[in-house]
């Protein structure tokens, strides 16, 4: 397992991931934050609202790697 | 505390919290048998289908009861302090249908299930104790899947995190109020249903706000009454009373 860090970047504002989430790899770490997105995507349209700039920055400190998920990209948009 | 008897003390005063219990059913208690363990860190202590023979009063630490679907996917369904006999009711049912975990390095007492039925069978007021004590767990239960259904995160945290102050402050809570809070955000998550990342943006809201504090594995209340508002906390159905008076008087 490594531990996974998961910090949320809303328009600027960063909420920083001090306690990470032990995972097996990257490939599960990108699954997470994809998931998280889209749970947190949920909430903001139940609150009548949506924003897709922010995004999730994956950081593995052991081996130096970031990959950064957007929310856009974790949602198919129809319909406009 | 590696005391069963303290453990078993405070068992007895939580009990006492809810039903009119005296000297003898207190020895009773605190003469219970049993063997102590030290569970590492994120232990399952009981497993899902399980045939057990003994219930597990927490010493220290806390535990969570889970339950788990096909994927591995686990959900939290109840938080159990120094104090609670966490699976009491497996002494009448003993495949358990949800496992314990431990959340940190926890300490549990093992009490064999006929211990637990001789002292039922011997006094009938301590089998109305443990009944309330499985009906509040039962009521707990009711409490999560309402919040975690049909309130936002921000209210699903905040009732959780009001809830544990008050148990832990046993029916007491307010600003300022400060206990330690072995859960981590992922923990909190598998509480509320929620992802870590989104309970960590809540969290951070919640400093923010001036509500509470979630750090190095305290929690510290800085507006008790905001918080019990954003998450609609109302400690009735914590039964923190005497609840056979009131059964008894009506």
């Amino acid at each position: 397992m490594t531990r996974y860090f998961f910090h949320l970047s809303e328009k600027g504002v960063v909420t920083e991931d001090k306690e990470g989430r032990d995972l097996p790899d990257f490939v599960t770490a990108r699954h997470y934050a994809v998931a998280a997105a889209r749970e947190m995507i949920c909430a903001k349209v139940e609150d009548g609202a949506l924003c897709l700039g922010c995004h999730i920055e994956i950081e593995n400190p052991s081996s130096g790697e970031r990959q950064v998920v957007e929310f856009r990209d974790v949602v198919r948009i129809t319909g406009e | 505390m590696a005391d069963p008897v303290a453990g078993l003390s405070l068992w007895f005063d939580r009990l006492s919290l809810r039903s009119t219990l005296g000297l003898a059913e207190r020895q009773a208690v605190l003469s219970l048998p049993g063997t102590v363990e030290c569970i590492r860190a994120n232990r399952d202590f009981v497993r899902l289908g399980e045939q057990v023979d003994r219930s597990c009063l927490i010493l220290s630490g806390m535990a969570g009861r889970f339950g788990q679907a096909r994927s591995g996917e686990r959900l939290t369904t109840a938080i159990h302090i120094p104090g609670d006999m966490a699976d009491l009711h497996s002494a009448v049912l003993p495949t358990a249908a949800s496992a314990l975990q431990s959340i940190g390095e926890t300490l549990i007492y093992r009490v064999p299930h006929r211990a637990i039925m001789n002292v039922a069978e011997t006094y009938p007021a301590l089998a109305q104790a443990f009944w309330r004590d499985c009906t509040v767990d039962a009521a707990v239960l009711a409490q999560w899947s309402l919040t975690n259904a049909r309130q936002p995160a921000m209210s699903r945290i905040a009732h959780r995190i009001a809830e544990l102050s008050v148990r832990f402050g046993i029916g007491e809570a307010r600003d300022g109020t400060d206990f330690e809070f072995a859960l981590n955000q992922v923990q909190l998550g598998d509480a509320t249903n929620l992802t870590s990342v989104h309970v960590n943006r809540m969290l951070r809201q919640l400093r923010e706000a001036g509500i509470v504090i979630v750090k190095d594995q305290r929690v510290r209340i800085l507006n008790w009454q905001q918080l019990c508002s954003i998450g609609e906390f109302d400690p009735t159905y914590l039964h923190l009373h005497r609840a056979d008076r009131q059964s008894a008087a009506a």
